[in-house]
């Protein structure tokens, strides 16, 4: 009979472990928020600075703004959504996922080629170019890969262009890796994504052929801490939010130099 | 408990017994639930449709040949390899064997970033490139990433078989006149059979699962390069989960299915 009082105490020690763990789960309030991948540095500043303001904690969950959505979708958790483009907010709206929406500042495409620009890519026409190797956000993805798409056909070249497509990712991220490794002469990327990228250049689109998006957040119709998540957003959107967002190098919203896109 | 005394001991009741075969169970039951979970996420209609799509088909047809390749080159080049570290003495040999199983204990992205470099950015890759053989964003691409990635496997497999196989058949055919290579290919081989088959399931099966290696590499572009853990990851990512779910399914009836098989044929030999 030791044996089986000892395997009690054993059993009894596991379940004590796990009452201590969902203890320390719910001891700090947290709320968690869907953010675009390409948000991450200044939207991590702004998660520490709230935390020391209103003592709670702010876990994110980074992927492509798409991505997040049927995350959103399956899981039917979490506390505000910020995608790369306030295409996929209304999306959302759409869904029921989120019922409002603040905006924060513009997303602006450049083009993107590597360092030394071996195909000498310097504007969106060159993209036409026989023998041009270009990688491309997979459109249905990430926010830039469809994005860059409506580029391309807002300038008429969509046809000739994506023939001289040779690949496309899942995020951008690997889209940077492949350009910054010489992998492909030129992409469409975020300015903000790319400029402190190594061995990479940078090709700006003048205003006319370009198409610039705006970042929203907006809390969502499931959140358990509709406040808490309204008080993060309003923090967002705060001139204080918005000066972190500025300085990392984000152009915050509203601008007058990109008020008509 | 002195009455019990008497009792073989695998009859008693013992409490031991009982809560190890409980904790089987519950994990038994987790992974029965995770799969009955994905299976029937969508209605069966729905996954029918999915399956019969044209971008799930071009899936499973790029698995199956680029698997299928690749498990052919994993086997043409570890044979050899194999027969020697189980049959030979040589200096080095542990340090060889131990640089053989490496890819299996390396994480497939860190695989597809040095296949990437090795054939993306050296001269030696460039050169491959130049003379027609690319490798970056091709279905070629896969083929290298499964390889790498899945050599281990074969050449574990087919390295405990030969171990398995007693040298005196060997010998013995050898003083009947036959050479080393004739003994290898006409006693060896044959003998080892069932660890072949059982080595190229396993293979096979890992290589229809590759993922990291091969998006790294090949990347994932649609109807180009999407193989079915590809597929399954792209569309998981846009929010087409019928297209995600028929995707997993099948990978899930292939793991099985290879499984049963790879449990039939392997006897003695084992991956780990």
């Amino acid at each position: 009979m030791k044996k089986t009082r000892k395997m009690w105490l054993v059993l009894a020690l596991l379940l004590s472990a796990f009452f201590v763990y969902a203890e320390g789960q719910t001891e700090t309030e947290s709320i968690m928020v869907y953010c675009g991948a390409g948000m991450r540095k200044p939207m991590d500043e702004i998660g520490m600075i709230f935390q020391e303001k209103y003592g709670v904690e702010v876990k994110y969950n980074y992927a492509g703004s798409n991505a997040l959505l049927s995350q959103m979708e399956l899981t039917k958790e979490g506390d505000a959504y910020m995608p790369g483009a306030t295409m996929y907010i209304e999306i959302a709206a759409e869904k029921g996922f989120v019922d409002s929406q603040k905006l924060i500042c513009y997303h602006i495409p450049v083009i993107t080629v590597p360092k030394g620009n071996p195909a000498n890519i310097t504007c969106l026409k060159d993209f036409t170019k026989p023998n041009v190797k270009l990688i491309w956000g997979d459109p249905d993805v990430a926010a830039i890969g469809k994005t860059g798409k409506k580029i391309l056909e807002k300038n008429g070249i969509y046809d000739e262009v994506w023939t001289n497509v040779v690949a496309t990712l899942p995020t951008m991220n690997e889209v940077m890796m492949q350009i910054a490794m010489g992998q492909a002469d030129a992409t469409i990327n975020w300015w903000d994504t790319v400029k402190a990228v190594e061995n990479i250049e940078v090709i700006e689109i003048p205003a006319e052929q370009n198409s610039i998006k705006i970042i929203p957040i907006g809390v969502t119709t499931f959140t358990k801490n509709p406040e808490t998540a309204a008080e993060f957003v309003d923090f967002c959107a705060s001139d204080e939010g918005k000066s972190i967002f500025r300085k990392h190098g984000f152009i915050t919203y509203p601008s007058p130099e990109y008020e008509n896109q | 408990m002195n009455k019990k005394k008497h009792r073989k001991p695998q009859f008693r009741e013992s409490g031991f017994r009982i809560l190890t075969t409980f904790f089987g169970i519950v994990l038994a039951v987790f992974i029965l639930a995770l799969l009955i979970g994905v299976i029937t996420h969508t209605t069966p209609n729905a996954l029918l449709t999915s399956l019969v799509s044209s971008e799930i088909r071009f899936a499973i047809r790029l698995s199956l040949v680029t698997s299928a390749i690749s498990t052919l080159i994993c086997i043409v080049l570890s044979v050899p390899a194999a027969y020697a570290l189980a049959r030979y003495n040589f200096w080095g040999k542990n340090i060889l064997n131990t640089i053989l199983d490496a890819p299996l204990a390396l994480p497939p992205l860190v695989a597809g970033v040095g296949l990437l470099i090795l054939f993306g950015t050296t001269a030696f890759g460039k050169n491959l490139a130049d003379a027609g053989i690319k490798f970056v964003f091709t279905p070629q691409g896969i083929v290298l990433a499964q390889f790498f990635v899945n050599m281990p496997f074969m050449f574990r497999v087919l390295r405990s078989t030969f171990q398995g196989i007693n040298p005196r058949y060997e010998y013995v055919a050898q003083t009947l006149g036959s050479t080393e290579a004739g003994v290898f290919w006409r006693v060896t081989l044959p003998m080892a059979g069932n660890g072949l088959v059982a080595g190229a399931i396993i293979t096979w099966c890992r290589g229809i699962g590759e993922f990291g290696a091969a998006l790294m590499v090949a990347g994932a572009t649609r109807m180009q390069t999407e193989t079915l853990p590809i597929s399954l990851y792209l569309n998981m990512s846009c929010g087409e989960l019928p297209l995600a779910i028929a995707a997993a399914t099948i990978l899930i009836v292939i793991s099985l299915v290879s499984l049963f098989i790879f449990e039939k044929f392997s006897g003695f030999a084992r991956v780990f």
